[in-house]
């Protein structure tokens, strides 16, 4: 069903204005917790469920990133606990994989400490894990499976990094038939029929980190048509997908055998990297994307009421980052009251999009980084329950955005 | 009689029953200190005086409090010169049995992490023997190190970093293993570079302007007790002497109240600030105590003359042991009802903090890691 369609309102001019009449104020602040679904897609040993007790780890206090992530269920917080276990004690092997059988959530609660000690809730995020073998083992009939990607607000495609390395180097017939062949277009596929944003996160950076550049893995991976294709759609319909190095655990950690086993090394210190960047991508980019996709919506709706083109309908269908960077804010005050509940922020998130947050055109602001950082300094202060500690914890996502993009500007996957 | 709150955090065997006993033991009968403890509870003196008894005659340890959390009042008495006895306020230690920092198995434990944050001060024991092998260890290569800093300590912090704006005290236990060995800045610097979540809670913590401290104590004193190669303690059966298990308890009054004037001044009293600005200056003329007393929780609403002088800056900046000493037992000879002990007990609670800032300046974690 059209999102905009029940309305006639756009019927009218008089209609139109009752629309804008109705106080942007009254769709913010939602008092139920947001929750935002994320799936990860990826084969076996990629590293998803290392990943995601990681994770917890690295942010289970809060630190430089002013925010921390609770596990209220116990079990949940017991097995993360001895997945991780497994990972830091040398005499272990790694984690088992998922179960086959096994579709595991793992709710986070974001929450935000005040200098003052007080504690509030912002939102949960709630991963998707689940065997591997779902993702390459391609199952038509796979309902639950289908309707999980259906719902999800993010979509991780997590690429073993490990397999990469053997991709790049070309020197490993098997493991490059595997990757290339099977497991990133089985991905990919998945993929395709998505309307969210999408990331792909390059597990295992370690291995690679000092081998090759993102730059020159993204290169490769654009050789492949489908990934292109599938980056292609998501830029002409204006939703984020990015391409996000992280590590688990950490260079020096481990290394890699002649066999392809991962030995760990010796009192290794655990130091993931980058773990936090993709649940601080979340919001974020699915903002951007509802935001664009109502745009879009809302276009579409008055191509069909007025019957022709006009000046306004060119301006909006201009595709791609333009589009983003100049109908957004244009249109903004009208797509309010249409955004599913979870996006339905507070003015402080909003006035982020009509202060060009978003837009590719301040991306590379030299002081947007610092910028950002009072920002987040500045939030984190006035946080007083669990609107204003969204807020913050919203300002601390675009702060670990903008990071990402300073450090490896290749990660947003916008073709020129 | 006011009470004040204390929860002991801990995994399994870093001491924190042991820890109790010996500290019941200590301040059992009043002595240097010029105050002592009584458990009223027949049956818990009773069991903290046998887990006492264990300690110093039985072959081995007494056993960890696993799956019970377990209240202990102290009541804190004066004795004066002439044998009268007069209550002064209560400390209630929570026992958290440690199990549950080690092992998410147990029962869910959401009364404990309410009982948390309504805590008047926190101890969280680290285990002074993982303490030792985690400073021998550089590389940190043991598997049991490497658990212990990845993981039991981690999730002790995890508990911590929960907490609201009370004071936190990180007790180092069995302290006499360490002692000549390493000294406590020492052991401070490695646990802040080498545990980043040790880190961000103590960063936070000062943050929010809260006491936090890194205390060594031990509950038998030095040379009690020698670790084996096994990692079991053997005990000598020599004197039982034990160290600063006084300190934490020392605080909790005037951390308590020092965090309720924080709190005041930052929900911004216009008064208040006015009468603060002159308290927080180097002025010397202590602020009117009446506007601080209209608007502090009742338990640290003290008599006019106790508030004054914990407020007063000049007082507390004497550093002076000897002088403490001196003003302790000036005050004992003064004490003839409950508020006069209260105000002899604060000297004795500042003579036990002025000793172990002296004795151990890397004891006071404030402005650490801002």
């Amino acid at each position: 069903m059209h999102k905009l369609a029940g309305l006639s309102l756009y019927k009218n001019k008089t209609a139109t204005k009752t629309l804008n009449r109705i106080p942007i104020d009254t769709f913010f602040g939602d008092t139920n917790m947001k929750t935002y679904k994320i799936i990860t897609l990826g084969a076996s040993g990629s590293g998803k469920t290392v990943f995601l007790a990681s994770m917890f780890k690295a942010l289970s206090t809060q630190g430089e990133h002013s925010f921390y992530l609770e596990v209220e269920d116990r079990e949940k917080r017991k097995k993360l606990n001895e997945i991780y276990s497994k990972i830091i004690t040398k005499d272990e092997s790694w984690p088992k994989g998922t179960k086959y059988s096994e579709v595991s959530e793992w709710t986070y609660i974001c929450r935000v400490k005040t200098p003052t000690r007080n504690d509030y809730p912002a939102c949960q995020f709630t991963y998707f894990d689940y065997a591997g073998g779902r993702v390459t083992d391609i199952n038509e009939e796979d309902t639950e499976f289908k309707n999980l990607v259906k719902q999800a607000d993010t979509i991780l495609g997590l690429l073993d990094g490990q397999k990469i390395l053997a991709w790049m180097n070309g020197d490993n017939r098997l493991a490059i038939n595997s990757f290339d062949n099977q497991e990133l277009l089985c991905i990919l596929n998945w993929m395709q029929s998505c309307t969210v944003p999408i990331h792909f996160v390059i597990s295992k950076w370690d291995l690679l980190q000092d081998k090759y550049s993102l730059k020159q893995i993204r290169d490769r991976l654009f050789s492949i048509p489908k990934f292109e294709q599938v980056v292609q759609s998501r830029n002409k319909a204006g939703s984020p997908i990015r391409l996000i190095p992280v590590s688990s655990v950490g260079s020096g950690f481990a290394t890699l055998q002649p066999d392809g086993s991962m030995r760990k090394i010796s009192g290794a210190a655990f130091q993931p990297f980058q773990v936090e960047v993709p649940l601080a991508c979340v919001l974020p980019d699915g903002l951007k994307a509802k935001l664009v996709e109502l745009a879009q919506q809302k276009k579409q709706l008055e191509t069909q009421q007025i019957g022709k083109t006009n000046i306004f309908s060119n301006f909006l269908g201009l595709a791609g980052q333009f589009f983003v960077d100049t109908a957004l804010g244009f249109a903004l005050d009208a797509l309010f009251p249409f955004l599913p509940p979870e996006f339905q922020f507070t003015k402080h998130i909003f006035d982020k999009v009509d202060n060009g947050i978003f837009s590719s055109i301040n991306k590379n602001h030299k002081n947007k980084l610092e910028v950002l950082g009072a920002e987040r300094e500045k939030s984190l202060n006035l946080v007083k329950d669990e609107e204003t500690a969204l807020n913050h914890a919203f300002d601390s996502f675009l702060y670990i955005e903008q990071k990402l993009d300073r450090d490896f500007p290749e990660s947003d996957l916008l073709l020129a | 009689m006011n009470n004040y709150n204390i929860v002991t955090l801990g995994p399994s065997g870093a001491g924190k029953t042991v820890f109790l006993a010996s500290l019941f033991k200590q301040l059992s009968i009043q002595g240097e200190h010029g105050f002592f403890l009584q458990v009223e509870d027949a049956n818990k003196r009773n069991i903290l005086n046998n887990i006492y008894t264990e300690i110093i005659t039985g072959d081995k340890w007494p056993k960890g409090t696993k799956g019970e959390i377990t209240d202990w009042v102290f009541t804190c008495c004066v004795k004066t010169p002439s044998s009268s006895i007069y209550p002064v306020c209560q400390f209630t230690y929570i026992d958290y049995a440690g199990g549950r920092l080690t092992d998410t198995a147990e029962e869910d434990d959401d009364d404990f992490e309410s009982k948390v944050c309504d805590a008047d001060a926190v101890l969280a024991i680290l285990d002074g023997q993982k303490v030792l092998a985690f400073m021998q260890d550089k590389e940190i290569t043991n598997r049991d190190v490497r658990i212990w800093v990845y993981q039991h300590l981690p999730n002790l912090m995890q508990l911590i970093n929960k907490c609201g704006p009370i004071p936190i005290h990180f007790i180092i236990s069995k302290w006499d293993l360490i002692d000549k060995k390493y000294e406590l800045l020492e052991v401070r610097n490695r646990l802040l570079e080498a545990i980043f979540e040790f880190r961000n809670v103590v960063h936070n913590i000062n943050q929010a302007n809260c006491p936090v401290r890194l205390i060594p104590v031990s509950s038998v004193g030095m040379k009690f007790a020698t670790p084996q190669p096994d990692g079991s303690m053997k005990k000598n059966f020599c004197e039982l002497r034990p160290f600063q298990v006084e300190a934490p308890l020392a605080y909790v009054l005037t951390d308590g109240l020092e965090r309720q004037i924080n709190r005041l001044q930052k929900t911004g009293l216009d008064k208040f600030s006015e009468q603060l600005f002159h308290f927080f200056s180097n002025n010397i003329i202590a602020p009117s105590t009446d506007l601080i007393k209209q608007n502090l929780p009742e338990k640290y609403n003290l008599e006019n003359h106790v508030l004054q002088r914990l407020v007063d800056l000049t007082e507390r900046s004497v550093q002076k042991v000897e002088k403490w000493q001196n003003l302790k037992a000036e005050s004992l000879k003064k004490v003839k009802d409950e508020k006069t002990a209260l105000s002899h007990s604060i000297n004795s609670f500042r003579y036990i903090q002025t000793k172990l800032i002296n004795d151990f300046p890397a004891s006071d974690l404030k402005g650490v890691g801002i």
